[in-house]
C-alpha cells in the first residue's frame, strides 16, 4: 500500500461511522464503517441486494440511518436533509437518471448553478437572459461533451446522454465530493470509455464515492475498493489486495457471471 | 413559457377589455358586470394557476382564500359602513371602506393562512394533498357558517362597493378598471414568476422533486412560497368579489367554489399563462347560454368538461395550439 493511502485523520472527506440500517427484519446496513479519503476514487462493490444503494442514500441524505454517524469533512452531518448535504458539499448521480425531464439541458445545469449558488429564491430576472450563469452551464456542458444538445428537452436525450447530463449537474455544483451510484448501468460499449475517461477526470475535482456493477471500470478508476456482502463490509483495500482477497472470492461465487469474469481478470 | 402564450394572454385581455367598453358604449350594464366577473374569477385560477399548473400542487382548497379575502373585504368595509369599530379594546381597530387599505391587509391575511395551510399540507403529497387542502378549506366554511357575528350561513351584505381613489367604483365600468388592472397584474406577475429562477425550481420540483432536492434546493421550501402567492392572488380576488357582489357569504369558502377555480386552470389549459382566464370566460358564457336554457347547465358544463379534458389536452389553449400547429 503506498504512503498516500495511509489513514491520517481529517483526510477523509466522508467518513461513515458505525451505520445500522433495519428495514423490518432486514438488516440493509450493519455496522458499516467507510471512508472516503481526498483525492480518491472508493469503489463500492458487492452483489446485487448487498445494500449498496441502500448506503449511498443514507451518505446522500436520501434515507435516515438507524444509528452510526456520516461526517463530511469532519463535521457530522447525520441529522442534516439532502438538501442541506448537498448545500454542505455533496453532489450525486442516481441509479436510475433523474434529471428534470421536461426541461432542456441547459435548464437542468441551470438549476445545478442555482442550487450552487444560492440564488433561488429570486422571483424576477428571467434565467433565459442570466447570460453569466448560461456561459457558466455551456462550460460544464462542453466538459461532458453535451454542448451540442444544450437545447434537446432532456426526456429525449439516448441514455448515455442522460447520464452525461446527470454528471454534468453534478459536476456543476463543485462539490466537495461526489457520489455516483452505477453511472456506467445500461451505457453501451461504445460510450463505456468515453464515460470511463470523464469519470476519471472528476476525480481532479473532488473525490468520488463510487457503486458500479461494471468491474472493468472499477478496477481501472478506482483507488480503494470496499466489498459490501449482506449489509457488511467485508474488505476494503486497494484493487490488487481485493483481487486476491478469498473471502471477496467466496462471496463473488455463484453472482452474476460478469463480476466473476472482472475478478478473475 | 413560450411567446404564444403570451401573445394568447394580450389578445385574451384585448377580447375582455374590448366587451367591456362595448357594453359600456351600447349601455348594457348587465354585460360589463359579466366582464368584471370573468376578471376576478380569471385572476382567482391565475392564482390557483401557479400553484396547481406550475407547481403541481393540486388544491382542493382554494376556497379557503377566496372566501377568507372576500369576508376581509366584508368585515372590514361593514364596520365601517356601520360606524362599529372591529374593537375597542385594548387598542381602537376600525373598519375601512378604503380599497388600497382593504388590499394589503387582505394579502397579508390570505398569506398567513396560505402559510399554515401550505406549512401542514405540504408535509403530503398526491391524493393526500388534495384532501388535506379539502378538509381546511371545509374547516374555514363551516366557521364562517356558524360565526353568528357576521351573519352565520345569511351572509354579510355590505351595501356600498368600497371606494378608490379617483374613481366611482359603484359606476360599473369602473369598478371593471379595478378589476380587470388587477388581472393584469395577476399574470405579468406569474408570467415574470414563471420565468425567474424561482420558476425555474418550482417547475422542477413538480417534476422530480429528488432531483431538486440533489442540487441543494429545497422543494418544500419552494413549493410553499407558490402556495403562499398563489393564495394572496386569489385572495385578493376574493376580496374584489365581495365588492363586486356587495354581499358575502359561507358560500364562497364552500368546495364547491374551490372545484369551479379548479374547472377555470383545467378547462383554459394548466399551467398555461391565460389559461384559468380563458377557463373563467367559457365557464360564465356555459353558465348563461346554457343556464337560461335549462336548469341543469351544470351537466353540459361536466360533458363540456370531459370533451375538453379528453381531446383537448392542455384544455381550450391546447386546443387552439394544436389547431394552429395543424394549419
Amino acid at each position: 500500500m503506498s504512503e498516500a493511502f495511509n489513514n491520517k485523520r481529517g483526510d477523509a472527506l466522508i467518513e461513515v461511522r458505525h451505520l445500522y440500517k433495519q428495514f423490518g427484519a432486514v438488516k440493509a446496513c450493519e455496522d458499516v464503517s467507510l471512508e472516503l479519503r481526498r483525492g480518491e476514487v472508493h469503489a463500492l462493490i458487492g452483489p446485487n441486494g448487498a445494500g449498496k444503494s441502500t448506503l449511498i442514500r443514507q451518505i446522500s441524505g436520501q434515507l435516515r440511518h438507524d444509528s452510526g454517524q456520516i461526517l463530511l469533512a469532519g463535521q457530522d452531518v447525520s441529522h442534516l436533509s439532502m438538501t442541506e448535504r448537498a448545500r454542505a458539499g455533496l453532489a450525486q448521480s442516481f441509479q436510475v437518471s433523474m434529471v428534470i425531464p421536461e426541461f432542456s439541458v441547459l435548464q437542468n445545469v441551470m438549476l445545478a448553478l442555482q442550487g450552487k449558488s444560492g440564488s433561488t429564491f429570486r422571483f424576477f430576472g428571467r434565467v433565459s437572459r442570466q447570460s453569466a450563469m448560461i456561459d457558466k452551464a455551456r462550460d460544464f456542458l462542453a466538459q461532458v461533451d453535451l454542448l451540442d444538445r444544450l437545447s434537446s428537452i432532456a426526456a429525449q436525450l439516448s441514455h448515455g446522454e442522460r447520464r452525461k447530463l446527470e454528471l454534468c449537474m453534478a459536476l456543476a455544483m463543485e462539490p466537495r465530493a461526489f457520489i455516483l451510484d452505477e453511472p456506467m448501468a445500461g451505457v453501451g460499449a461504445s460510450e463505456s470509455r468515453a464515460m470511463t475517461r470523464l469519470l476519471a477526470s472528476l476525480k481532479l475535482k473532488a473525490p468520488v464515492l463510487l457503486v458500479e456493477h461494471d468491474m472493468d471500470a472499477v478496477f481501472a478508476l478506482a483507488d480503494r475498493v470496499s466489498v459490501l456482502v449482506y449489509g457488511r463490509i467485508i474488505a476494503t483495500g486497494t484493487v490488487a489486495q481485493i483481487r486476491l482477497n478469498p473471502a471477496v472470492r467466496e462471496a463473488y461465487m455463484g453472482d452474476i457471471d460478469d463480476d466473476e469474469d472482472g475478478l478473475r481478470e | 413559457m413560450s411567446t404564444r402564450d403570451t401573445s394568447i394572454s394580450v389578445l385574451s385581455l384585448l377580447l375582455l377589455g374590448s366587451v367591456a367598453v362595448l357594453a359600456q358604449w351600447l349601455d348594457e350594464p348587465y354585460f360589463i358586470t359579466l366582464a368584471t366577473k370573468v376578471c376576478i374569477l380569471g385572476m382567482a385560477g391565475v392564482g390557483l394557476n401557479l400553484a396547481l399548473g406550475y407547481g403541481g400542487l393540486v388544491s382542493f382548497g382554494h376556497a379557503a382564500f377566496f372566501g377568507i379575502g372576500g369576508y376581509v373585504a366584508g368585515i372590514l368595509a361593514s364596520h365601517a359602513l356601520n360606524y362599529e369599530p372591529i374593537m375597542e379594546s385594548p387598542w381602537l381597530l376600525e373598519g375601512t371602506t378604503r380599497m388600497l387599505v382593504i388590499w394589503p391587509i387582505t394579502a397579508l391575511v390570505c398569506g398567513l393562512f396560505a402559510w399554515l395551510i401550505g406549512a401542514l399540507s405540504l408535509r403530503t403529497s398526491g391524493v393526500y394533498f388534495i384532501m388535506i387542502t379539502l378538509a381546511f378549506a371545509q374547516m374555514i366554511y363551516y366557521f364562517a357558517i356558524s360565526w353568528p357575528s357576521y351573519g352565520g350561513e345569511d351572509g354579510l351584505s355590505v351595501y356600498l362597493r368600497s371606494t378608490f381613489p379617483g374613481l366611482n367604483t359603484m359606476t360599473g365600468i369602473h369598478f371593471f378598471a379595478i378589476a380587470f388592472v388587477w388581472l393584469m397584474l395577476a399574470m405579468g406577475l406569474s408570467s415574470r414568476l414563471v420565468q425567474s429562477r424561482f420558476g425555474l425550481a418550482l417547475q422542477a420540483a413538480r417534476q422530480n422533486p429528488i432531483r431538486v432536492s440533489a442540487v441543494g434546493i429545497s422543494p418544500y421550501k419552494v413549493q410553499l412560497t407558490a402556495f403562499v402567492i398563489s393564495g394572496v392572488i386569489t385572495g385578493i380576488a376574493g376580496a374584489l368579489y365581495t365588492d363586486l357582489n356587495r354581499f358575502v357569504s359561507p358560500s364562497v369558502l364552500g368546495w364547491h367554489t374551490s372545484g369551479e377555480i379548479m374547472v377555470f386552470v383545467i378547462l383554459g389549459g394548466v399551467a398555461r399563462l391565460a389559461g384559468p382566464l380563458l377557463g373563467a370566460a367559457v365557464f360564465i358564457i356555459l353558465e348563461q347560454t346554457l343556464g337560461g336554457w335549462s336548469e341543469n347547465w351544470q351537466f353540459w358544463l361536466g360533458a363540456v368538461l370531459i370533451v375538453v379534458v379528453l381531446y383537448g389536452r392542455g384544455g381550450i389553449i391546447g386546443l387552439l395550439d394544436r389547431r394552429s400547429a395543424r394549419e
